[in-house]
């Protein structure tokens, strides 16, 4: 190695990583090429297959529940980046009375039990009248995301230069100009991140969703944990491929975006 | 940092009221209620919103109640009706046709065990027409009052259930559910690696180490060694039950674990040669590979059998009602059957199926038990359970 530490790096270095990363994808790995065999049973190889995406096609349960958990990953995404981002900023640039409690307040939903949060939930919403439902699910989803969402956006504010800003008033920017023109596109990979971290919270949620869930608004979890209690039909393993593809296009996506931003940046 | 005057509460003060750290006075819980904005009234109403939708009647008031409730006419079929149950608990045609003969949009929601069925109708939560409860649950149900009286009227083809499944004893009379899919406990074999087992004695065979698996659930497996010993699968008797404990930490030292559904894999590739499973699995794995078969012990086991209710708070009860009547017409019964893999209570059902699930013989009924829900038994069973499993 030399002087500065870039240079070539140790080979069982490189071996030890690539051992990780493939123990760390082999089991999305084996649901892929489970996902092509003809057995309905995921242990045996019996003969490749299209036949559990074309089964797909039929399963409207499974089709639904895809619907419901993008409408709600979508939605609580969007309405929980835009709240956090907010809270984040009050909590970050201004001091006021409380501060510390309500900063204190925003770590307690990230510890607290999702069964306790759940269950909690479900007596608020039977209480309120509030039929249970897509709607129901949303709220509860917006409610555990903005927390991640604050603690991702704080971390990015907290490397932010605050002369930036103060730089762009003194040019004669107002607040809002200033807002949209300089602070928000410098917190652009935090909130990416956050959004990201909130849709895949959301996506895959069981224990709380299970609790809100009311009729016609079954999540993709709620589906699978379902069907184990019979067989996991591999047309599960056929949709988890198609999502595994659709989250990898996203992440390669917004990296190229970031990679672009910073690339103008410089 | 600011130095902090006594007078002022710390960073997290309200936080620590809150989790109950510091205890509130009666008084002081109420004016920060009413500073909240909170009106008295709606703090009560909150604290009632935590008790069930079900009533408090005495179980023979309720039932009289109930029986006469049976008898009044239900209005207009309804052009929704919201089941909620397990996935893949129905066959593929079954909802289709219902919307098209009956005019009903259906929505199908799925649950992944009795206790969260529970844990959501006791809460309140509203909107359900149909549940699909196992027996336990069942009891639960009617013992809360949450189950609404079925009205026979509505039910034409209700002497198509055999009366093997009638009248039990969670539901007397039937007056709050209708039979939906029964099964037993037994053992799966592969008849081309072992003999026909003939008792759970078989599972401490240690020339089958590694070969056989157990249910991943505390009331099979110790029910299963209770019955080994002749006992009740219902037992409450400590001697019995310390017994069954030992006998199923002697049995685990050969099992490769403790597997339910999931272990149709391994028999059908022969990882596993004896499995404790229901009837109706066993079934499935046997489509494909044919060497696998089935046997009761001859100490005897399980029968289960889930049924139909509908929540005193469904919306649609008329619907409900035909939605029942529809699933007692035989092609319908024996559809269901045939892709559950399940045994149907519908007899007129039975003769119409591909793979018809034989009527246990009396002889064999001798043999079988129905779960009865443990009361307040439950948390030494699972006790014994948390022991076994990591004995």
């Amino acid at each position: 190695m030399n002087a500065s530490g870039v240079g070539r790096l140790p080979r069982w270095l490189v071996a030890f990583t690539a051992v990780c990363l493939f123990l760390m994808h082999l089991p999305v790995l084996v649901l892929v090429a489970f996902s092509f065999n003809a057995s309905k049973f995921a242990v045996t190889w019996t003969g490749f297959t299209f036949g559990w995406y074309r089964r797909l096609l039929e399963r409207d349960d499974i089709l639904h529940a895809v619907q419901a958990s993008l409408i709600v990953g979508v939605t609580a995404t969007l309405i929980a980046v835009v709240l956090g981002t907010l809270i984040a900023l009050a909590l970050a640039r201004h001091r006021f009375r409380g501060r510390t409690v309500y900063e204190g307040m925003m770590y307690v939903p990230i510890v607290t039990p999702e069964i306790v949060t759940g269950i909690s939930l479900l007596v608020l919403f039977v209480f309120l009248r509030l039929p249970l439902g897509l709607t129901t699910i949303i709220i509860a989803h917006v409610a555990f995301c903005i927390p991640f969402v604050v603690v991702v956006v704080l971390a990015r504010l907290a490397g932010m230069d605050e002369n930036l800003e103060e730089a762009a008033m003194t040019l004669g920017a107002d607040e809002v100009t200033t807002f949209f023109r300089i602070t928000l596109p410098l917190l652009g990979p935090g909130i990416l991140s956050a959004a990201l971290l909130s849709f895949i919270l959301s996506f895959d949620d069981f224990v709380i969703t299970s609790l809100v869930a009311g009729s016609g608004s079954s999540t993709l979890p709620l589906v699978i944990y379902s069907m184990v209690r019979r067989n996991v039909e591999p047309s599960i393993n056929a949709i988890s491929t198609l999502i595994v593809i659709a989250t990898s296009v996203l992440l390669y996506a917004s990296d190229r975006m970031s990679r672009r931003r910073e690339a103008t940046d410089a | 940092m600011p130095e902090r005057s006594d007078k002022r509460p710390g960073p997290y003060a309200a936080l620590r009221h809150a989790i109950g750290l510091h205890p509130m006075d009666r008084r002081e819980f109420t004016r920060r209620a009413l500073a909240l904005g909170a009106s008295a009234a709606s703090v009560a109403g909150l604290l009632a919103a935590c008790r069930p939708v079900g009533d408090d009647l005495p179980p023979a008031e309720r039932a009289a109640r109930d029986a006469a409730a049976a008898l009044e006419p239900l209005g207009p079929i309804e052009p929704r009706l919201s089941i909620y149950n397990w996935s893949d608990y129905v066959a593929p045609d079954t909802i289709p046709n219902f919307e098209r003969e009956f005019g009903v949009r259906v929505t199908y929601d799925v649950y992944e065990s009795n206790e969260e069925l529970l844990a959501k109708l006791l809460a309140g939560a509203r909107g359900y027409d149909l549940v699909f409860p196992s027996s336990y649950a069942l009891s639960v149900l009617v013992a809360t009052g949450l189950a609404a009286p079925i009205h026979r009227a509505y039910l034409t083809n209700w002497s198509n259930i055999a009366p093997l499944f009638l009248n039990p004893a969670v539901d007397p009379g039937n007056a709050h559910s209708v039979p939906w899919q029964w099964g037993i406990t037994g053992l799966a074999y592969r008849a081309d690696k072992v003999a026909a087992p003939d008792s759970w004695g078989v599972l401490q065979n240690v020339r089958y180490a590694g070969k056989m698996t157990q249910l991943d659930d505390g009331r099979d497996v110790i029910g299963s060694w209770l019955r080994y010993r002749g006992h009740s699968l219902n037992s409450r008797n400590a001697g019995e039950l310390a017994a069954a404990e030992a006998d199923a930490i002697t049995a685990k030292r050969n099992l490769k674990a403790y597997l339910s559904a999931p272990v149709k894999g391994q028999l059908i590739s022969g990882d596993v040669w004896i499995a404790q499973l229901w009837n109706g699995d066993a079934t499935q794995a046997q489509v494909e590979q044919p060497a696998i078969q089935y046997a009761l012990p001859r100490e005897g086991s399980t029968i289960w059998a889930d049924s139909v209710v509908i929540p005193r708070t469904a919306p649609h009860m008329r619907a409900a009602h035909e939605f029942m009547n529809y699933i007692l017409r035989p092609e319908v019964g024996a559809a269901i059957s045939d892709f559950t893999g399940y045994g149907t209570p519908n007899q007129q059902a039975l003769a119409r199926m591909e793979h018809p699930v034989p009527y246990p013989t009396p002889e064999q009924m001798q043999r079988l038990e129905y779960q009865i829900d443990l009361g307040r038994e439950t948390a030494e069973w699972d006790q014994l359970w948390t022991e076994i499993k990591s004995a």
